[in-house]
């Protein structure tokens, strides 16, 4: 760069050989008088233009004149940018002058034909907010959307581009009118090559046909239709290429040009072992990619040696030849050498201190043979890759000179025992020890911690963050994590070029340890100009305004960006919210944050299908099932239960986060309908929420009665969002009043005839409620660990205007515990709850529909839905209790690979125990008793002379009278225990379930009448006619989605 | 710069508007005047006139490049390169100086008694040098003044020129290997064609050596012509000024012109 001293012989030069294209030189030296800026307001320049090298009162030089021109170009706001000069009060006044620079706004498309073609064009023109705008760019955009248009099909499209500056901000909006046109048809279809089929056949293969419209998927369709039909033949080495495709304005269609190659005939041959062809073709990857290729087939190699390992033969190595034959036919042979067969007794670890011996085989690969693998995992890549992870472990906690070896040998005295079988043709496989030998070396330790070169942020601040720390092992992840720790604290301070090094030097004082300097080079600190919210259209700003993390003035914290965009979208009032900065890699001070929200429809409709099958489905109404001809009794029948749901939501309501919605469900088991009004974030708090709901249903999810609902509710929300909560996020909250009438259908009552009347009286309900929820779960759907902890306390009291006054607790909790590198989960559940009715007279009756329920899917399996605890003591049927505890246990197995399902199937094994209770005392009195007390007293309530006990009135039971009603003899204060296996099928919208379940100890109870029986039959009594002792079925399936629990 | 006008308001509302109106002409007036003032007189000082990955090169770095040509070897005519020229010379060397920082090149640094020895070179060797008598002080402090340079400029520029020479001799004369038959075809297919009938011809053997080197140096000139045509691709190279950017494009020998490695052999 030229000097001053360059300049003042330029004054005094010639010049007859180099005409100067600046005119610095006129006035070098002279005083500055004045500064301004044209184009770019000193304002927005601002720190800078205080800050130049060039200043006002001091000498013009060409240096710093050509600096502060760097300087100025350099924050990115300049398109152009010159300094002028003019002579003043025997000085100079500058003027910093040029174009400002125009960077791109809100991007938008209208007009285009197609349901998300809009937005498809849109990405097209990777017109990305914040960035500068060109004309270029305008070019390359339109060419691009025009591209991406006729993809789809339409060629005749008109693209008119509208551009709304903004000068103040430097911005411009750009909107692009779309008219797309007809759209074209598939035309001609041309092909060439040794395609060995006609072109009707090919544009059969590829579905052009004639009158098909022109899409997206055309061309990818036609090519992979063809090269399927090939694979069909196994042309593995087939070729289709499109070589061009022209549209004809006149036909409105576009013609195709097809180059297509068929290639020989592949076959596959594995020698040296036996393997089945179907299982050739899984592992054999060319067959799935339809190509044959170096790569996939040494992929091939690597699979059949796989495949082979996991059956013992560790040693297996594969080979594989290509061989053609006559130009038609290819085919691959993979040579097997399996080597011995053996089996890994023993795996071990020693020379390790520091860590434990099961901390360290938790990271091995390499394992003994167990159930799942009956030979073991190992291979020589597998014991390099253990090798590595507890090398990394120790060097992560100080150990850096740490060496692992390891040794594989067959146990003592197997030599022996290997010449023996190698006679008998290796029917048994050999046994192989694993050694890792571990010589720890010894550990660095940590001297002084320091941070340099801090200028913002004082090391009070930064230290704090680090897990580094005098006097521990020096671990490189550790210092990885600080290193990251001071970066995020920086960027989070608007220090957007930081850069940190952490650098290990031996401790002064010489005792062996190294201290650890981070060397920050802090860069320039950014700040936030403004922030442009764009895209509200009903919503109301201040609705939003809570949720927008970055502020004016603000140093630019891309956290607080992506925290903001996080905040919109849990809105639910938008369907996408992009954030930009505006020229993000200029070096202005100061910038303009664009945070561009599109909102989402404010109608959804929301529907769904679905269905249980399941044995013992409940069964009301037994009179009118056998009058139809369907056999009926107390255990259910075997049924699917098919259900639909429908949800209609109006969101954005007045331009706020608040939504009401209507919703139905219509099943075998129950139909209701309901309204919902919710305000998810009650005046804009993340913590409070806030729903209304009622409605109506009617279900018949219990054998012994049809009952309906009509209901409503007013329910708050606490969750614990906020950072610094007294409670941690896992926590939820629900204060509730709620208002209920209940009632039974009379007719389909199946209890004894001198308790129908009362039962099905309407009763309402009504009081507070609270719950409390706590959930760790790492997968709700299908947890690993963490848990879950529900507790629910209802008050029913007439204070309320209820007429049933009883107080309920209902509580559960679930765990989830994983080991053998999370393979295997146990998970449990227990469930206890309870009922206490006070008051008096009908007010102590618990109404049936609000009493404690369990078995079925997701409670207790060796039961059908809702069949366990007290029956009644004539008809046998459910009447529910007041007490019910519960404990189901499972240990959830690994998916196996298998055919076909690969490794979406897995299976559980599950035991199940407890019962509901008719008080809740009985419950944990019941807890060691697995056979139902006094069952003798069960037989002896079966009637044996229908026609001499049958009275006049019916039978009617000579039991305790409780909060549930009349009780029998028959007492069911006993846990019934139940064993059972699973299968899961994972699905992304969770596991498909099946469960088969064998109850060790159902109960009997007695049927004395049987409404099964019509009263006009034969039969001189009606349903009084056959008593009979019952039980519930050992067995029972079950077939749903999601897991248990 | 602020102005105050400081005035008394009279209580005759005519007098006041009369006042108001006489007082805006003779701001206006005032604002137009100093507004002309600068407009009229004012000259461009230096503006930028291009970008190359985000460094920004300025009217006076071109002046300066044009100032400079004329101390390159392959200038015989005393002529400096057009701007256009000069610009695409400019932008090819930030390039190549922008790799040079990546790959930390610190040990092409010249010695200053290199630097010094292709100063005494250029003093005695340039051509232009030669006709203004620069061996001498008197003639080589004229001719630094006729070109409106200075000997710390110049040499900075030779040292610059050196590190980029030496950068280009380490990238890319490495890993170049030349073949006998290269040298024996380049012998007879370019070499005896240049020789008129009954001249005496050198014999192979003897010049060998020099035919190797040269295909070296061809070898090195692709090798970096590829480079640099692949660095102005892949950079951002904006010109802002049409005049500069319309210009003929230079051969990519002019616009690396001294980057370039040279020879013959007669």
């Amino acid at each position: 760069m030229p000097t001053a001293s360059t300049s003042a012989v330029r004054q005094g030069a010639t010049a007859g050989t180099a005409l100067p294209l600046v005119g610095i030189f006129r006035w070098e030296g002279l005083p500055v008088r004045s500064i301004a800026f044209e184009g770019v307001s000193a304002d927005r320049l601002q720190p800078l233009a205080s800050h130049l090298p060039v200043a006002e009162e001091k000498p013009l030089r060409e240096e710093d004149l050509q600096q502060s021109l760097r300087q100025l170009y350099a924050t990115g706001l300049y398109d152009t940018l010159e300094v002028q000069g003019a002579p003043i009060d025997g000085g100079v006044a500058l003027t910093f002058a040029g174009q400002p620079r125009t960077f791109i706004g809100i991007v938008s498309v209208s007009g285009a034909t197609g349901a998300a073609m809009n937005m498809q064009l849109q990405r097209a023109s990777q017109l990305d907010a914040g960035t500068r705008l060109t004309a270029e760019k305008m070019r390359r955009a339109i060419a691009q959307m025009r591209a991406t248009i006729e993809q789809s099909g339409y060629y005749e499209s008109t693209i008119a581009p509208a551009v709304t500056p903004h000068p103040r901000q430097q911005l411009a909006d750009v909107a692009f009118r779309v008219v797309s046109g007809p759209r074209a048809h598939v035309g001609q279809v041309l092909v060439e090559g040794d395609s060995g089929m006609t072109v009707d056949e090919f544009r059969l293969h590829a579905r052009l046909w004639k009158i098909g419209h022109v899409s997206r998927d055309t061309v990818n369709r036609a090519l992979d239709g063809v090269l399927r039909f090939y694979q069909k033949e196994d042309r593995l080495e087939a070729e289709v290429k499109l070589e061009s495709s022209a549209y004809d304005r006149a036909a409105r269609a576009v013609n195709y040009r097809f180059t297509a190659h068929r290639g020989p005939v592949v076959h596959v041959e594995v020698r040296g072992a036996s393997l089945d062809p179907e299982r050739i073709r899984a592992l054999v990857p060319i067959y799935r990619e339809g190509s044959v290729d170096e790569d996939l087939l040494n992929e091939g190699n690597r699979r059949l040696r796989d495949y082979y390992q996991r059956l013992g033969y560790f040693d297996a190595s594969i080979a594989h030849t290509l061989r053609a034959t006559g130009g038609q036919e290819v085919t691959i042979v993979y040579n097997v050498e399996l080597g011995q067969r053996r089996r890994v007794e023993q795996v071990s670890i020693v020379g390790n201190r520091y860590f434990s011996t099961a901390t360290l085989k938790v990271l091995l690969n390499v394992h003994v043979a167990d159930l799942l693998d009956p030979h073991g995992v190992y291979s020589q890549a597998l014991v390099t890759a253990d090798i590595h992870a507890i090398e990394n472990v120790y060097r992560n906690n100080g150990f850096a000179q740490v060496q692992v070896t390891a040794e594989t040998g067959t146990a003592a005295g197997q030599a022996h025992r290997e010449t023996a079988q190698s006679t008998i043709g290796r029917r048994h496989a050999a046994s192989l020890r694993v050694l890792y030998r571990i010589d720890e070396g010894s550990p660095t330790r940590v001297g002084a911690v320091r941070i340099e070169g801090n200028a913002h942020l004082p090391a009070t601040a930064l230290l704090p963050l680090l897990n580094t720390e005098p006097g521990q092992m020096l671990s490189p992840r550790s210092l990885a994590g600080d290193h990251d720790a001071i970066v995020s604290q920086y960027l989070r301070q608007g220090f957007e070029q930081v850069a940190v090094q952490a650098v290990q030097q031996p401790e002064s004082a010489g005792r062996g340890k190294v201290d650890v300097v981070f060397h920050i080079d802090e860069g320039p600190q950014t700040f936030v100009r403004n922030v442009l919210l764009t895209g509200l259209e009903e919503v109301r700003p201040q609705t939003v305004a809570r949720a927008i993390a970055v502020h004016a003035g603000d140093p630019l914290n891309q956290n607080a960006l992506t925290a903001t965009q996080s905040n919109l979208y849990a809105f639910g009032l938008f369907n996408e919210v992009n954030t930009a900065v505006v020229d993000p890699n200029g070096g202005a001070a100061q910038k303009t944050v664009l945070l561009q929200a599109s909102e989402a429809r404010r109608w959804t409709l929301t529907y769904g299908f679905g269905f249980e099958a399941q044995t013992g489905q409940p069964q009301n109404n037994c009179a009118g099932a056998s009058a139809a001809g369907v056999p009926c009794n107390p255990n259910g029948k075997t049924g699917v239960s098919p259900r639909v749901l429908a949800d209609i939501t109006r969101n954005n309501l007045f331009g706020r986060e608040q939504s009401a919605s209507l919703r139905g469900t219509y099943g075998l088991l129950e139909q209701s309908i309901g309204v919902q009004y919710q305000i998810p974030h009650l005046q804009g708090s993340p913590d409070f929420g806030l729903t209304f709901s009622g409605g109506y249903a009617n279900s018949q999810d219990v054998s012994t009665y049809v009952a309906s609902r009509l209901e409503g509710s007013f329910r708050l929300t606490e969750n614990f969002n906020r950072p610094g909560s007294w409670i941690s996020r896992a926590n939820t909250f629900i204060y509730e009043i709620d208002f209920r009438r209940v009632k039974v259908a009379a007719p389909s009552l199946q209890v004894y005839p001198g308790e129908i009347s009362l039962l099905s009286t309407a009763t309402r309900v009504g009081g507070p409620a609270f719950t409390w929820i706590r959930d760790t779960r790492d997968v709700p759907l299908d947890a690993h660990r963490g848990t879950y902890t529900s507790f629910q306390e209802f008050l029913s009291d007439r204070l309320f205007g209820a007429q049933a006054e009883f107080n309920r607790i209902d509580t559960s909790n679930s765990s989830y515990y994983s080991f053998d590198k999370k393979r295997f989960v146990v998970a449990r559940n227990t469930r206890y709850g309870q009922i206490r009715a006070f008051g008096n007279g009908s007010s102590e009756l618990i109404p049936l529909p609000e009493r404690l329920f369990a078995g079925g899917p997701v409670s207790l399996r060796g039961f059908a839905q809702n069949a366990a605890g007290p029956r009644d003591p004539e008809t046998g049927y459910q009447i529910g209790g007041a007490g019910a505890l519960i404990n189901s246990t499972e240990l959830r197995l690994p998916p196996p690979t298998l055919p076909w399902f690969g490794n979406t199937v897995s299976f559980v094994l599950f035991h199940d125990m407890g019962n509901v209770f008719t008080n809740a005392g009985d419950a944990w009195a019941s807890l060691l008793r697995v056979r139902q007390p006094d069952s003798a007293a069960c037989r002896s309530a079966v009637i044996t002379d229908p026609g001499v006990a049958y009275p006049a009135g019916g039978y009617n039971p000579t039991g305790p009278v409780t909060s549930t009603g009349q009780q029998g003899p028959c007492s069911y204060n006993d846990f019934s225990h139940s064993l059972g296996a699973g299968l899961r099928y994972h699905t992304p919208v969770g596991p498909i379930r099946f469960d088969f379940s064998y109850n060790l100890n159902p109960p009997i109870f007695p049927v004395n009448i049987n409404y099964a029986i019509p009263k006009a039959s034969a039969t001189p009594y009606g349903p009084y006619s056959a008593p009979f002792l019952d039980q519930a079925p050992h067995i029972n399936f079950f077939f749903s989605l999601g897991q248990a629990f | 710069m602020t102005t105050r006008v400081t005035t008394r308001w009279k209580k005759s509302h005519g007098v006041r508007t009369r006042l108001f109106v006489a007082l805006a002409m003779v701001a206006l007036c005032a604002a137009a005047v100093f507004a002309q003032q600068p407009a009229s007189s004012s000259i461009v000082l230096d503006r930028v006139v291009a970008v190359v990955n985000r460094r920004v090169l300025l009217a006076s770095d071109l002046d300066d490049e044009m100032r400079l040509s004329i101390l390159e070897p392959s200038n015989n005519s005393s002529q400096a390169l057009t701007p256009t020229q000069a610009l695409a010379k400019l932008v090819s060397r930030t390039l190549v100086e922008e790799q040079m920082r990546q790959e930390d090149m610190s040990s092409i640094e010249p010695a200053q008694k290199e630097v010094e020895s292709r100063l005494h070179e250029l003093r005695t060797d340039l051509p232009a040098c030669v006709r203004a008598h620069c061996s001498n002080a008197a003639g080589w402090s004229a001719f630094l003044a006729a070109q409106g340079l200075t000997e710390q400029r110049v040499e900075a520029y030779l040292r610059s020129r050196m590190e980029i020479l030496r950068f280009i001799e380490q990238r890319f004369r490495q890993g170049i290997q030349i073949e006998p038959q290269q040298v024996e075809q380049y012998y007879r297919k370019t070499m005896l064609p240049q020789y008129a009938p009954g001249e005496t011809v050198p014999p192979l053997d003897e010049v060998a050596a020099r035919i190797r080197e040269i295909l070296l140096e061809q070898q090195v000139n692709d090798l970096f012509d590829n480079w640099l045509a692949n660095l102005r691709q892949q950079g951002n190279v904006e010109i802002l000024d049409p005049s500069l950017a319309t210009g003929p494009v230079p051969a990519p020998q002019a616009a690396a012109g001294p980057d370039r490695m040279q020879g013959g052999v007669r």
